[in-house]
């Protein structure tokens, strides 16, 4: 089957479009997440998405609705506590992921009749996603754009100097509260692409890229949503040329990018001090 | 003293962190143009003193009054380099233009008139030319510099500086000393320092903070270094017995009786200097 052929199989379709709509989405909110230092936050939004998701396949709901209101709940109640307490005690959060995760499988376990493929919640299964999804997905990515469009200023403000932020009047809580609650959005929408184990490598891996080239928060987000979109792309070809799970192959192809990414950047380094050997270091 | 009530006012004021004091009743009045100098030991107290000015912590008792416009970034602040973190992406001007987040309104996109201002804080504090340099990649001086621009970008009523000297280079301390000097013609100005030597010229007030404060004369802490201030204070003679007291357990020589008699509380425990120390961070 050639490559135009396999765009025309719906399933690959819908597979593409999820994967670049979630790519899009955490190319933005993943320049926060770094930035903010919120990488193990988001972990842990997406442990306890993956508790609400098992807990509505015991109860025979929507699991896609139970991981977005666990991980909207996780990060209410992290916003009211803030994030520094996060920080401070993040060894016994580490354990509270962990009962997270194993809640979950034993949920789903306890799954009565039809048993789900576990693997495809731990590593996600873009070809899986249907056409609702699609929509879901559609409808969070644009809220949690058009959110991050309207309240840029202070969500900047909160998540470069909170101290700062107050001073000038923002409320630092509330801000903080809506950053987490459209990161836990996201996550839960990533998790479908990637699924619960890899999904901060996709909030992680574009921004990091991006952080390699530029240096202010405008190219950082545009380089990091192409490199996002670069790589779900890329990884959804692997994965259909070479029979992979797609998300280990998006995953593998960010890597491989950001180490490229370095590589490139230090051999310019290096090139560039060999030539103006005196040049002085501001 | 300035004319009319002060812009500032601190009233009978205590603070601590977990059940520790740090401050205890504290009274302070700053207006017109003061430039007041906050000296003291590590833990003293003084940044955490900046803080509840700023409204930043709430007072365990007593109350901050403040008589400014009420318009979103009335108070500037310049806080030390570990409030934020160095490696955001972000460029020098895009970071001063944050000091006009209050002024220009929370969710209105930034207009002309911020990036103008913008634009003449930077060229007040001769950072024009590394405009569009990321922040990561600034000297301390420099950096220094734009934490003062940023707060300046919001035309503040009133500016608090926590350790503005602390990673300063000659050519910056010298455009510093001017701009400091240019806006205490207009506003006061509070520093938090441990260099007064940095600012001395210019200080108009000084107030020693150690848990409890004491305004002493600015005569006896200038063209003095960090150490003399404590000796200065108590060479000002009987009127303020406890602060070598103070000064003892800032130097980690706390004894019961020198500390018990500070400032005839009779509440200082001995290990008061270090918990001071480690709570006031």
């Amino acid at each position: 089957m050639s490559w135009s052929a396999a765009l025309d199989v719906e399933l690959m379709r819908n597979a593409l479009a999820a994967g670049l709509l979630a790519s899009l989405l955490c190319g933005v909110i993943g320049v926060f997440v770094v930035a903010k230092r919120l990488t193990f936050i988001s972990d842990g939004i997406s442990h306890a998405a993956f508790a609400g998701l098992g807990l509505c396949f015991l109860l025979g709901a929507d699991p896609r609705l139970g991981a977005l209101g666990a991980a909207i709940l996780f990060a209410l109640a992290l916003g009211t506590l803030g994030t520094a307490v996060a920080r401070q005690h993040d060894a016994m959060i580490g354990v509270l992921y962990a009962v997270g995760m194993a809640l979950g499988i034993v949920f789903v376990h306890r799954a009565p009749g039809y048993v789900p493929n576990l693997m495809t919640y731990l590593f996600g299964n873009l070809l899986l996603a249907t056409g609702g999804d699609v929509r879901l997905t559609l409808g969070l990515t644009a809220l949690v754009l058009a959110s991050l469009l309207v309240l840029r200023k202070p969500l900047v403000a909160v998540s470069f100097d909170e101290e700062f932020a107050a001073v000038q009047g923002v409320p630092v809580r509330a801000f903080i509260t809506v950053l987490l609650v459209l990161v836990s959005l996201s996550v839960v929408l990533l998790i479908q692409v990637v699924g619960v184990i890899l999904v901060l490598a996709l909030l992680t891996i574009p921004p990091l890229t991006a952080m390699v080239f530029a240096r202010d928060l405008a190219p950082v987000i545009a380089i990091s949503v192409a490199t996002g979109l670069a790589c779900t792309t890329g990884g959804l070809a692997l994965s259909y040329r070479w029979d992979l799970p797609s998300g280990p192959a998006i995953i593998l192809l960010g890597a491989a990018v950001l180490a490229a990414c370095h590589l490139a950047k230090a051999l310019q380094r290096g090139a560039r001090r060999r030539d103006l050997p005196s040049r002085p270091r501001r | 003293m300035p004319e009319g009530p002060p812009l500032v006012e601190v009233r009978a004021l205590s603070f601590g962190y977990r059940g520790q004091p740090v401050l205890e009743d504290v009274d302070l009045a700053i207006g017109g143009r003061d430039f007041l100098a906050l000296v003291g030991p590590n833990g003293g107290g003084k940044t955490t003193l900046l803080k509840l000015v700023l409204g930043l912590l709430r007072p365990w008792s007593g109350e901050v009054v403040r008589r400014l416009s009420g318009r979103r970034g009335a108070m500037g602040y310049v806080p030390q380099f570990s409030s934020f973190d160095r490696d955001f992406p972000l460029r020098v001007e895009s970071m001063v233009l944050m000091g006009r987040l209050g002024a220009s309104g929370l969710l209105r996109p930034y207009r002309l008139a911020d990036r103008r201002r913008v634009a003449e804080v930077l060229e007040q504090l001769h950072l024009s030319a590394l405009a569009r340099l990321p922040i990561g990649e600034l000297s301390g001086g420099q950096l220094q510099r734009v934490l003062i621009a940023r707060a300046l970008a919001g035309d503040p009523e009133i500016l608090l500086l926590d350790e503005p000297t602390a990673s300063v280079d000659p050519d910056s301390r010298e455009v510093l000393g001017t701009v400091l000097a240019d806006l205490n013609a207009r506003i006061p100005l509070v520093v938090v320092t441990h260099d007064v030597s940095a600012v001395s010229r210019q200080v108009t007030r000084v107030s020693f903070v150690n848990r409890r404060l004491r305004e002493v004369p600015p005569e006896a802490v200038h063209h003095h270094g960090e150490e003399d201030v404590a000796a200065g204070v108590t060479e000002t003679g009987g009127a303020a017995p406890g602060m070598a007291g103070v000064a003892a357990q800032a130097a980690g020589a706390a004894g019961g009786a020198a500390g018990g008699g500070t400032a005839g509380s009779g509440t200082a425990a001995p290990a008061g200097g270090a918990r001071g120390r480690e709570a006031g961070q």
